[in-house]
């Protein structure tokens, strides 16, 4: 079991060394120059003023962007998309690659039970969604966090943007719990990518299903966020369990957590059902 | 011939699934246009109570910019965000799956040099993109003005659509040099993915800041829908720079796929 474990990190360490790299660049080049954000007006933000509620929704621009939350707000949509894309890929391949390598009957004529095949893989993707999510903890932390105590002007801001969330929490500790947030979720979709793997029958077609899954999480959280009515469906999207304005409001959702350990246990033991079943060519 | 059109043949499911994908998404934000222009004009009575105008508020012409084609840009942003994702997908695969496939050698052990094997791809891919641009663009042409009350100039939604065109070959040659560059590259969508969405979040950031040395790396700057809207034509210097780029991926990929290493399965 460790052997596919130590394997399937080295087969995609280039691959989460480049992810890792550019997710750090692009947070950092996002959050340094924060404090050069002018609180007037300009024409770009009258037009997402004038934006009905669903695009602005769409586009992460639930606060106002001169704000130091509604600015986090908005890039760790973006951020988090791109990541969720990359742990439900991941799990896909890392289902999937044995059949498209043709290495599959390799692998599974080793004296191993296919379910820690299985397990293995899964330990294996999520060592990887936490690397990449500590590349995010620390590039916020050499960026964004020095940026909001430097300039002593923002406090004002930070003070509006409480006030529209109506939080009373921490805004350093409510972006630490976005992160953690942030991490379940790219868990829980990284065993949907899995599960998508196994339960497909073309093995070509598993990257296109699972980039699916997330954008299709993306519209319903659109949806969901908008309405304000119908936070129920939120259940059917992870984007929507810890999603930042919530979470920097009032912090992790115990239900949701609770929610998250169920997906992500439930979906391991799926994976490992469909695997055995599974008609490996 | 043969290799050109045995690509369209293996991405026309692909290429379909694309071109419904990215109507749709047009689609689903035009019946927003009505409930948008409202604001508008709420906005527009506002200001005039105070004695002001808009255009005197922000110094652009305030028909153009808050009109229909304002509103298209702002959405139009988003489609080519996922067309320029298809188009860097695309160029990406094309090139890499004779090595994911292990069909490089039955390929390349034809009668036909690298050289043409390499046109007739990249003009399979072009193809197969302009399929994409027209179909689009008709469709953000029909759904404009079925939603749109007022009538919008012409000439600038045409300059506007075309950025999409513009956006996917540069990303496609791209795609191409990359794959050219990275011979075991494996999977090709979640490259394309990060990439496209770099120069995205790079571009919003340079909006945001307003910083110009951001504008030299995102090919959303070069090919930007604000500037055509408010001056009714491309940046030029941005333009060129686009373009010339896109010319230099498409020979230097040339270069590196004539002489690139191939290894037999």
């Amino acid at each position: 079991m460790f052997a596919i474990y130590k394997r399937e990190m080295r087969a995609h360490s280039k691959s989460l060394f480049f992810w890792a790299l550019g997710v750090f660049l692009l947070i950092f080049i996002s959050f340094i120059k924060f404090e050069s954000i002018a609180a007037t007006p300009e024409a770009a933000d009258a037009m997402s003023d004038l934006m009905p509620e669903f695009v602005q929704v769409m586009f992460g621009m639930v606060m106002p962007l001169y704000t130091p939350q509604g600015y986090f707000i908005c890039i760790l949509l973006w951020i988090s998309l791109a990541i969720f894309l990359h742990a439900a890929l991941l799990g896909a391949s890392l289902v999937s690659k044995e059949q498209q390598d043709k290495t599959a009957d390799f692998l599974l004529v080793r004296p191993l039970s296919r379910e820690k095949v299985i397990v293995a893989k899964a330990l294996a993707g999520i060592t990887q969604v936490v690397i990449l999510n500590a590349a995010i903890w620390l590039s916020i932390l050499v960026s964004f966090i020095p940026a909001l105590s430097a300039n002593s002007d923002l406090s004002a801001f930070i003070e509006t943007g409480a006030l529209a969330l109506g939080s009373d929490l921490d805004l350093k500790q409510g972006i630490y719990l976005s992160l953690a947030g942030l991490l379940i979720t790219q868990v829980i979709y990284l065993i949907l990518g899995m599960i998508a793997a196994t339960a497909s029958r073309s093995s070509r077609r598993t990257a296109a299903y699972a980039a699916m899954l997330v954008l299709l999480g993306y519209l319903l959280y659109s949806v969901v966020a908008t309405s304000g009515e119908v936070d129920f469906l939120g259940v059917l999207t992870p984007f929507w369990y810890f999603f930042s304005q919530r979470v920097l409001a009032d912090g992790l959702s115990a239900a949701y957590l609770g929610l998250s350990a169920a997906v992500i246990i439930v979906g391991v033991w799926a994976s490992c059902f469909l695997y055995r079943r599974r008609d490996v060519l | 011939m043969n290799v050109l059109l045995q690509e369209i043949i293996q991405y026309r499911k692909g290429l379909l699934a694309w071109i419904i994908g990215l109507s749709l998404g047009a689609l689903m934000f035009m019946p927003f246009l009505p409930a948008f222009a409202d604001n508008v004009d709420s906005m527009k009575d506002f200001l005039a109570g105070m004695g002001q105008t808009l255009t005197g508020a922000i110094g652009i012409d305030f028909e153009v910019f808050f009109g229909p084609l304002g509103f298209f840009n702002y959405i139009y942003s988003f489609i080519l965000l996922a067309a320029g994702i298809q188009a860097l997908a695309l160029g990406l695969r094309i090139i890499a799956k004779e090595t994911r496939f292990k069909t490089a050698d039955f390929l390349l052990t034809k009668p036909k040099s690298r050289v043409s094997i390499y046109l007739q791809k990249v003009f399979a891919g072009i193809i197969c993109l302009i399929i994409t641009q027209v179909v689009v663009g008709l469709v953000c042409l029909f759904s404009l003005m079925a939603f749109s009350s007022q009538s919008f100039p012409m000439q600038t939604f045409l300059l506007l659509v075309s950025t999409l065109s513009t956006m996917q070959f540069f990303l496609f040659t791209l795609g191409i040099l990359i794959a050219a560059l990275v011979p075991k590259l494996k999977q090709t969508i979640g490259v394309a993915i990060g990439i496209t969405l770099l120069f995205y979040v790079l571009y919003m950031v340079a909006n945001v800041t307003e910083d110009e040395l951001y504008n030299w790396f995102t090919p959303f700057k070069y090919f930007e829908g604000n500037y055509i809207i408010a001056n009714q034509s491309y940046d030029t210097q941005m333009l060129a720079l686009g373009l010339s780029l896109t010319l230099l991926f498409f020979v230097v990929g040339l270069v590196v796929y004539r002489r690139r290493d191939v290894h037999s399965v």
